[in-house]
């Protein structure tokens, strides 16, 4: 008599002795919680209800209220180039100079331009984060996330996830009148500082987004993209969360890692120019705790440049032997690392967080922060707190999530 | 709340369904905390993604689909499955609380013999019932990749089970060269 393989496998499963308890819960919900929060950072899942994101117009190019207002004396258009700081403001003055009529030719510094749960962005003073202006866009509906703008001041653009699911889609928002037109499907939009090429995390173009990612750099101009592999990815809790272009646009920060300790994040930077895999970038901010001291990353290593060139990187911790689960704020901190050596020049202590996304403004820092979950956080959970290069961050707004570049 | 609905999906499905989910991993991995942990795993990667509106069979059947995507692509998990990679290498080495039938532990040896693609699709196309398309939809590969699995699996087991019953369309499975041949792992 033929052997019944199906009748057998039953058996086979059948006598398994398998515990009461078959799966330890709690940590079961710790990882997905970690999981989701890291894919937030990751891959930009960030649905929720109260969905702030929020961009820095690093560029000096003085921002159009939604009206519209004909012409206003643009400054020679400030062209991108390397140089560090665009914007006139004497260095080392801290920001907070919600500039004055009296003083000379001073333009007003850019906006940190907001995303509310609502679909309307907001322009906020990067001193004060009192509101300018404000424009209304048809992404209400869908879970937003980061956004970024480019460098004319007149477009951004936005993560959503909307009817369509995963991935997020990619819309270039108009600033002076909320029009959206879908350029990509990704995460994490970063214009270029010339405002020619959007980077975003996505899969390989035409590919399953399961079973590919990396780093996309899509020309706007003509439509091609490039991919730059993530030769490690997996489906498995692979981080690789925000691109972040060096001022002078040649090169590329990202996190890379696995979920887990802190030495497992690596930031890794890539010459745009010459990188066919973010497996070529150089690795700079590799942590090493010391024995017997292993921290957890609870929240992915969110790098953003600085106007100088350094970059400053954002890590979320807990000690590993702390209950995850709880979700009390971890700590948090931001390095700032040498560009050239990785060497960690100085930490600015961050807020209490439990989620936090680092944006450039000016020649500053924005740090958003949230104190729950990013799925359960109301709007009032939301702040947005600014480093002005010394000191410590301050809170200037709330009701504002982070994300930009 | 999206994650409080989330979590207590979650929760319900390991408490009505985490039995049989895990001897349902215990069929590829032959081993209980290796099902255990690869449960989990599977627990961890539908629902750190899932939205809402999930029906607590379709979550099920995303989880059952998740143990063999990740049993599958195990190689590719290089923190969490080094860990655990150990166990799959293993062969009867959870301990019996009673005799067992003849027919057991012959299947388990005969499964033990088996590489994981073979394995996975031996699970997929007599346990879970699917069609020679479907085992092939849910391993990402080619019907004829799954077939040359099934074909080589099924002559592996045939040395120890004997003759097994075949299946509707079992008639496709092309017995290739190497269907013979002695098992990596035994």
């Amino acid at each position: 008599m033929d052997y019944d393989l199906t009748r057998g496998l039953r058996d086979f499963g059948a006598e398994a002795e398998v515990p009461d308890e078959v799966v330890p819960l709690a940590d079961v919900v710790t990882r997905v919680r970690r999981a989701r929060t890291m894919r937030g950072a990751a891959v930009g899942l960030v649905g929720a209800a109260a969905v702030i994101a929020l961009a820095v117009g690093v560029q000096a190019v003085p921002f159009r209220p939604v009206p519209g207002p004909p012409a206003e004396p643009t400054p020679a258009p400030t062209s991108p180039a390397p140089t560090p700081t665009p914007t006139p403001t004497p260095p080392g003055v801290p920001a907070p100079t919600p500039t004055t009529e009296t003083v000379p030719p001073v333009a007003p510094p850019p906006p940190v331009v907001a995303l509310t749960p609502d679909g309307t962005l907001q322009m906020l003073d990067p001193g004060t984060g009192a509101l300018r202006a404000e424009v209304t866009t048809d992404l209400g509906d869908a879970y937003l996330g980061s956004v970024s703008v480019a460098p004319d001041g007149d477009v951004a653009f936005v993560q959503a996830i909307g009817e369509s699911g995963w991935p997020p889609e990619i819309y270039r928002v108009s600033l002076t009148d909320g029009s959206i037109d879908l350029v990509a499907t990704g995460w994490y939009p970063a214009v270029s500082p010339d405002g020619g090429t959007l980077a975003f995390i996505g899969s390989r173009p035409g590919a399953d987004p399961d079973t590919s990612m990396g780093l996309n750099l899509l020309e706007l101009a003509t439509g091609d993209i490039r991919h730059l592999p993530d030769e490690e990815w997996c489906e498995c809790e692979r981080l690789l969360p925000r691109p972040a272009w060096s001022p002078d646009g040649r090169q590329i920060a990202v996190s890379l890692g696995f979920g887990g300790l802190i030495e497992d994040a690596d930031v890794t930077v890539v010459d745009v120019a010459t990188a066919q895999s973010l497996g070529d970038g150089r690795v700079f901010g590799t942590r090493e705790e010391p024995e017997g001291s292993p921290r957890l990353l609870t929240h992915a290593a969110d790098p953003t440049y600085l106007p100088d060139g350094r970059l400053a990187v954002l890590y979320v911790t807990v000690e590993t032997d702390e209950n995850v689960s709880a979700a009390s704020p971890a700590g948090a901190s931001v390095e700032i690392l040498d560009p050239a050596t990785g060497e960690v020049t100085a930490t600015v202590p961050a807020p209490d967080l439990l989620e936090g996304w680092l944006s450039t403004v000016g020649d500053g820092l924005v740090l958003v922060t949230v104190q729950q979950p990013a799925d359960l956080a109301d709007r009032d959970d939301w702040a947005l707190h600014r480093w002005d290069g010394a000191g410590s961050f301050r809170e200037i707004a709330q009701g504002v999530l982070a994300a930009s570049g | 709340m999206q994650t409080r609905g989330t979590e207590a999906a979650l929760t319900l499905l390991v408490r009505d369904r985490g039995d049989a989910l895990v001897r349902y991993a215990y069929l590829l991995t032959g081993d209980v905390p290796a099902a255990q942990d690869l449960l989990q795993d599977a627990l961890v990667k539908v629902f750190a993604r899932t939205r809402r509106g999930f029906e607590p069979d379709v979550l099920e059947a995303y989880v059952r689909r998740a143990i063999a995507t990740l049993y599958i692509d195990g190689h590719r998990k290089r923190r969490r499955w080094d860990g655990v990679q150990h166990l799959f290498l293993a062969e009867d080495d959870t301990p019996s609380a009673e005799p067992r039938a003849v027919d057991s532990m012959d299947l388990r040896a005969a499964l033990s013999s088996l590489g994981r693609q073979e394995r996975a699709a031996v699970v997929l196309r007599y346990f879970e019932d699917l069609t020679v398309p479907e085992v092939a939809a849910a391993m990402g590969l080619a019907e004829g990749t799954v077939k040359r699995y099934l074909s080589n699996a099924t002559a592996r087991l045939q040395q120890r089970l004997g003759p097994i019953a075949g299946r509707g369309d079992d008639h496709e499975i092309v017995l290739t060269k190497n269907a013979g041949r002695a098992g990596r792992r035994a």
